[in-house]
């Protein structure tokens, strides 16, 4: 059940993982490690998109508190836009203007963001996750879109000049 | 640029996604996590499929086994072509074949009669 439920997410799980870690070996054993939780848990596949990747944040806290001895809010320190294909056909430029502008977005918003956007997660999952109310997760994307646009937008204009 | 229109356009960046390779064991560790968890006998079968199964093969059993010794009565009529108030009673299964040396059985009055079932 769960090798099946992980093939038909794969995406989005990669996707967030490698936001959580910033490189591909951590994203896969906290990808992996999360889905065992699962097993062992005898947990109901009931919502569990949400269930698990909340598992994999909780994880990846953990792991990133560990590491730095530090307590955090948040784990999306790293390389936060690792999940962005750097070799897919797309003006590099471009591709960097985004990199930067979810980099300076607070990372909370940024996790919006990537959840939303990139692993394609309703607001009802988002909050799941996040353990925020829905109106909030909303709230969150609004204003993560407003900011990315705005700098996007300002960045190209001081780039056209 | 409206927000629909930066929508899509942030939706259309390239995602990497984890490799082929780490695709195949996640799902062999998921697969073995999930055969520690469960025993064989709870895998493969329900265990309410098992005891269904018990039932039917005994329900099976019992029956087959009634209908081999349930004798077949043929009472004498029109139809049957006997003697009227005669019984014939046909056995599968051999009549003497559970008795010893020992018993003794009275079949002074018994009387020979044509069966309709011929074996």
């Amino acid at each position: 059940m769960w090798a099946a439920f992980y093939l038909a997410n794969r995406r989005a799980l990669g996707t967030y993982a490698l936001a959580l870690t910033g490189n591909a070996a951590d994203a896969q054993d906290l990808v992996q490690d999360a889905l065992v939780r699962m097993v062992r848990q005898k947990h109901q596949a009931r919502e569990a998109r949400a269930y698990v990747m909340r598992c994999m944040r909780n994880l990846a806290i953990d792991r990133y508190r560990r590491s730095c001895s530090r307590p955090t809010e948040t784990p999306l320190e790293g390389d936060c836009v690792a999940f962005i294909d750097e070799e897919a056909a797309m003006d590099g430029d471009t591709l960097e203007q985004v990199r930067a502008a979810l980099r300076s977005l607070p990372a909370r918003r940024r996790e919006v963001i990537v959840l939303k956007v990139y692993a394609e997660l309703s607001f009802r999952e988002i909050a799941d996750i996040l353990k925020i109310p829905t109106g909030t997760a909303a709230s969150h994307y609004a204003r993560a879109l407003d900011e990315l646009r705005e700098l996007l937008t300002t960045e190209k204009r001081y780039v056209s000049r | 640029m409206s927000r629909d229109e930066f929508e899509h356009k942030l939706k259309a960046v390239p995602v990497r996604s984890l490799s082929a390779r780490a695709d195949a064991e996640i799902v062999a560790a998921v697969r073995a996590a999930t055969g520690q968890a469960c025993p064989w006998y709870v895998r493969s079968v329900p265990l309410w499929h098992a005891a269904a199964a018990c039932i039917l093969l005994c329900a099976a059993t019992w029956l087959l086994g009634s209908i081999g010794r349930t004798p077949t009565t043929l009472r004498g009529d029109r139809s049957t072509g006997l003697e009227a108030g005669s019984v014939v009673v046909h056995f599968d299964e051999p009549l003497f074949r559970e008795t010893s040396s020992l018993d003794r059985m009275d079949v002074s009055r018994w009387r020979v009669c044509m069966s309709p079932v011929t074996e």
